[in-house]
């Protein structure tokens, strides 16, 4: 009997160790930073402006090459102060990115959505655009504008707002499979925040 | 039997509460085991529908490693329960150890096959698929739609150079018509012709119609402006989209237009030509693309995939192989539970507990088993319980016997054929005033004193056999007297009555009773008979002879010689007195025999003895009379008449005794006649001591008995007759000797009669023991 049960505490700790378990690995983020935040008053509404900086690992940019779309999402919240609780979140939006090569016409295209680009959702009312090259499909990427946060009436007209702002490449939609064995990767792991408070500034 | 009954209810309490516990532990374990397999079955079933799988792979993992901890647990806890058992060498538990182990060892070996060729199969298979020759078809079906679409491009670009050319000279108001022929010549959907700013200067086809066609970028311009020429692809990118028709794919060309020189510092004019892409090359290019996509996806993927399947098989092997051994010791439990019982009961039975054992309800052979155990168990509880009943009421009948054999007056003495004693009673020591139980399993012939009565018995038991087989005799009784001496009447001989009979086992029972008393009662009524006739007999010729010796003075009285006077007188006197004397013997030997029946009524005690007193003059003996009489003595039931015979016999033997010892010694003797109301104010008591020699123990046995006498002259009527009116008067009488620091100083006689308004109480001789005399 015992040396069933030992048999069975050895094969469960191997079982661990081959990380056949998804374990939450520890979140160690490859070099991303946002480098620009800021609020504008546009004319319809608030905008927020970002711009974040990530060299891409070369395990993504293999598997870019290969023609798997890869996504990214930039979130921002805005909250309203309260003395006597909990700030409120007052806006969150979120900007989806899906980045694919084009082997066809060795182009690199980019859909940017509202709403998460999976399967024929997202597609419909995306905005795409095209680049000859990655770094050009990168550098629109890494540059966020015009996020419509939204009325001045739903934000307040206060002189500066808790902003949080993510930009994270989202790995829940990689196909599952690859997830498996993606998930826990460092190299997969590219993620930034930043929260500050800011000042509306006026359109230029 | 109160403890029996508790323990068993202990027990069965105990053994309640554990099958409640087993039967908890076998559902947990079943649910655990069911849920481990439905979640198994779902991995399995998730693998076909991949969509499910993928989106659930990770909560169903979770989940099947959540159940396979918990059967994990289960496993540990049954294990170390067991090892504990083991090494606390409860019962059983090494066959439990053993059972689980081969249960255990058929899932388990079969489960870890399966795995390892499943394990090989699926890493085979899995690279089996990502080969080489796929991707480099793949890869060229990519090359061969992009070299079409190159191609295409190419010769759309070559194309519209070409038709630039020949729009160098055509002026700009007349280059709508060129156009119009030039979208005929290529084939094209759409013809623009652009400045270098990004007007429009003239158009043909589907952009005529748009208020603002889509514009070439200024790079777009810059390049064409190196290169002459340039074309791209547009439409291609959209990922096709089920349900909808794929979109229409065009080739769009720019080409400069070369102006010639003659106006220098003219604006370049670009043509640009959209020409649409076959929709078969557009179709078959784009599946290449998202087969190569996928491919592409899943040879990255195939790792995770590898795992993800062979997780599956790992986690189906944990959850089969636990489940296994967890059923495998719940089965062994199971299978050994009634092998258990069995031999625990039979350790139990061993034991001397035929308390019942616990019965299994299977309706296999082993539960048929314990059931017959049980039944065989009751069955010799039973017996034994019917034999300790037995043996019980024998133990009691045994211990009455015992008690009434230890109680009987009769002596009862058990012997073998050649005369050892087996076993006596106490009534048989009492009786032949030997010490017989000091002498089991000797011969009776070897306790002294015996010899002769042992042989006599002997004797007869022989001959009773002999009778019996004549006659069918079951006993035979004959009296027996010990310790007689040839000179007649021995004073301490014993007479008894024998039976004797044949006991089951060649054994022989000798029953025997003192018949003593009975003897000398008989005796003495038999005395009292020939004196009564002798006395009648002697009497009545005594007158004659005292009359006629009186005549005889008279008539020869002084016609004889005074010598022969002198000797008639005195032989005369002697006849006289002689015939006196005998008439005296001869009364006092009727009074005995012939004593009337007692009158009795109330008397006053004290006065007859003050009125017997008077006769007795202190001057008459030197013997010194004293008398304590008891004032408080109520009147008595009595016959005066005869009362005042005893004071008067017992005051004549007690002088008598006293004389005669004060004789010898010179002493004054005395003698105390007391009287005295007994303490329980019942009775009254007279009481006549002297200072005489006292009575010899053969004496003191038999001194009630007619003609038993220690006087020289005594008739030995004076006690019998005291004896006698006691009798009669329903009074204890008791006779003993006087000691006074050991030594006899005299003798004492005692009589406790009934008090007047006292009925007649049962006769004294019955009285088993005699109260001690003061």
């Amino acid at each position: 009997m015992k040396p069933t049960a030992w048999l069975c505490l050895c094969l469960a700790g191997l079982l661990f160790l081959c990380g056949l378990w998804p374990t939450p690995a520890a979140a160690q983020g490859h070099t991303a930073s946002v480098t620009q935040l800021r609020l504008e008053h546009g004319d319809d509404g608030i905008y927020l402006h970002a711009a974040v900086q990530f060299e891409l690992p070369a395990l993504v940019q293999d598997v870019l090459d290969k023609g798997i779309a890869v996504h990214f999402v930039a979130e921002a919240e805005i909250y309203r102060e309260r003395w006597y609780w909990t700030d409120r979140k007052v806006v969150q939006v979120a900007r989806y990115m899906r980045l694919a090569y084009q082997p066809l016409t060795r182009r690199w295209r980019l859909n940017v959505a509202p709403v998460p680009i999976t399967g024929n959702a997202g597609f419909g009312i995306s905005l795409n655009q095209n680049f000859e090259s990655l770094d050009e499909a990168l550098d629109a990427v890494k540059r966020i504008g015009r996020m419509r946060l939204g009325d001045v009436a739903d934000i307040g007209d206060d002189a500066t707002h808790p902003v949080v702002f993510r930009f994270r490449l989202d790995t829940s939609q990689l196909p599952r499979p690859f997830q498996i064995g993606v998930v826990g990767q460092s190299e997969w792991d590219i993620a930034t925040e930043r929260s500050a408070r800011l000042p509306v500034e006026k359109a230029r | 039997m109160s403890p029996d009954v508790s323990g068993g209810v202990v027990a069965s309490k105990a053994a309640r509460r554990a099958r409640a516990v087993r039967w908890a532990v076998g559902v947990i374990a079943a649910l655990v085991t069911a849920m481990g397999l439905v979640l198994m079955f779902l991995l399995a079933l998730a693998t076909n529908n991949r969509v499910l799988y993928e989106e659930n792979y990770a909560r169903l993992f979770g989940i099947n490693v959540v159940v396979a901890t918990l059967l994990m647990l289960v496993i540990g806890w049954v294990a170390f329960r067991l090892v504990r058992r083991l090494r606390q060498g409860k019962f059983g538990s090494r066959l439990l150890i053993k059972l689980a182990a081969i249960f255990a060892l058929v899932g388990v070996v079969p489960g870890v096959l399966v795995y390892f060729v499943s394990y090989q199969f699926v890493s085979r298979s899995i690279e089996s698929w990502f080969d080489v020759k796929v991707e480099g078809a793949l890869d060229a079906g990519l090359n061969l739609g992009r070299a079409t679409l190159d191609s295409l491009s190419a010769d759309l670009s070559a194309k519209t150079r070409t038709a630039s050319s020949q729009l160098a000279d055509v002026p700009d108001t007349s280059a709508g018509l060129m156009l119009e022929r030039l979208r005929d010549q290529l084939g094209a959907s759409d013809v623009v012709l652009w400045t270098g700013a990004g007007q429009v200067v003239a158009s043909a086809g589907a952009s005529r119609f748009q208020i603002n066609p889509e514009r070439p970028t200024p790079q777009q311009f810059r390049q064409v402006r190196a290169d002459r020429s340039i074309a791209h692809i547009d439409g291609l990118d959209e990922t096709p989209v089920a349900g909808q028709p794929a979109p229409v794919a065009t080739v769009r060309a720019l080409a400069l237009v070369q102006r010639p020189g003659f106006e220098f510092n003219t604006e370049p004019r670009f043509l640009q030509v959209t020409q649409p892409l076959p929709p078969a090359v557009v179709a078959n290019a784009l599946a290449v693309q998202e087969a190569n996509r996928e491919y592409q996806e899943r040879s990255l993927a195939r790792d995770g995939l590898r795992r993800m399947y062979i997780g599956t098989l790992t986690l189906c092997l944990f959850l089969a192989v636990f489940g296994a051994v967890l059923l495998a010791v719940l089965f062994g439990n199971g299978l050994a539970r009634p092998l258990l019982v069995l031999a625990d009961g039979v350790r139990q039975v061993a034991g001397g507990d035929l308390r019942p054992t616990v019965v299994l309800q299977g309706k296999d052979e082993l539960g048929g088993l314990t059931r017959s155990f049980a039944v065989m168990t009751q069955q010799l509880a039973d017996a034994r319980a019917a034999v300790e009943q037995t043996v019980g009421e024998l133990d009691a009948a045994r211990g009455n016997l015992q008690t009434i054999l230890d109680n009987l007056t009769s002596g009862v003495i058990v012997l073998d054929a050649a005369g050892t004693v087996l076993s006596t009673n106490p009534g048989a020591t009492r009786v032949l005033r030997a010490p017989l139980a000091a002498f089991e399993g000797q011969p009776l012939r070897e306790v002294p004193g015996l010899a002769d009565f042992a042989q006599n018995v002997q004797q007869q038991f022989d001959d009773f056999e002999v009778e019996r087989a004549q006659h069918g005799l079951d006993h035979w009784q004959h009296a027996f007297e010990l310790h007689a001496n040839n000179f007649g009447m021995a004073q301490d001989a014993i007479n008894i009555v024998a039976r004797g009979a044949e006991l089951p086992g060649a054994e022989r029972l000798l029953v025997f009773d003192d018949i003593s008393e009975i003897v000398s009662a008989q005796r003495a009524q038999a005395w009292g008979e020939v004196a009564r006739r002798l006395a009648h007999e002697i009497k009545n010729p005594l007158t004659p002879i005292q009359l006629s010796a009186e005549r005889l003075e008279m008539k020869l009285s002084g016609k004889v010689a005074p010598p022969e006077q002198a000797i008639l007188t005195k032989s005369v006197k002697t006849i006289v007195d002689q015939v006196d004397a005998m008439k005296r013997l001869v009364n006092e030997f009727r009074d005995y025999a012939r004593l009337p029946a007692a009158d009795l009524k109330p008397v006053d005690l004290n006065a007859l003895v003050s009125d017997v007193l008077q006769l007795y003059g202190a001057e008459n003996t030197p013997i010194v009379l004293r008398c304590e009489l008891d004032e408080r003595c109520p009147p008595i039931r009595g016959d005066a008449q005869q009362i005042r015979q005893v004071i008067h016999n017992l005051l004549q033997n007690a002088q008598d005794a006293a004389e005669a010892a004060a004789a010898g010694t010179g002493r004054t003797g005395e003698v105390i006649i007391r009287t005295r109301l007994g303490d329980s104010g019942q009775r009254v008591r007279l009481t006549v001591q002297d200072s005489g020699p006292g009575f010899a123990e053969n004496i003191l046995k038999k001194a009630f008995e007619p003609y038993v006498t220690t006087k020289v002259r005594g008739t030995g009527l004076g006690l019998a007759v005291v004896k006698k009116i006691a009798d009669e008067h329903g009074a204890r009488i008791e006779l003993s000797n006087r000691t006074v620091d050991g030594a006899v100083a005299g003798a004492q006689v005692s009589l406790s009669f009934a008090l007047a308004g006292e009925p007649q109480v049962a006769v004294a001789h019955t009285e088993a023991s005699k109260p001690p005399v003061a």
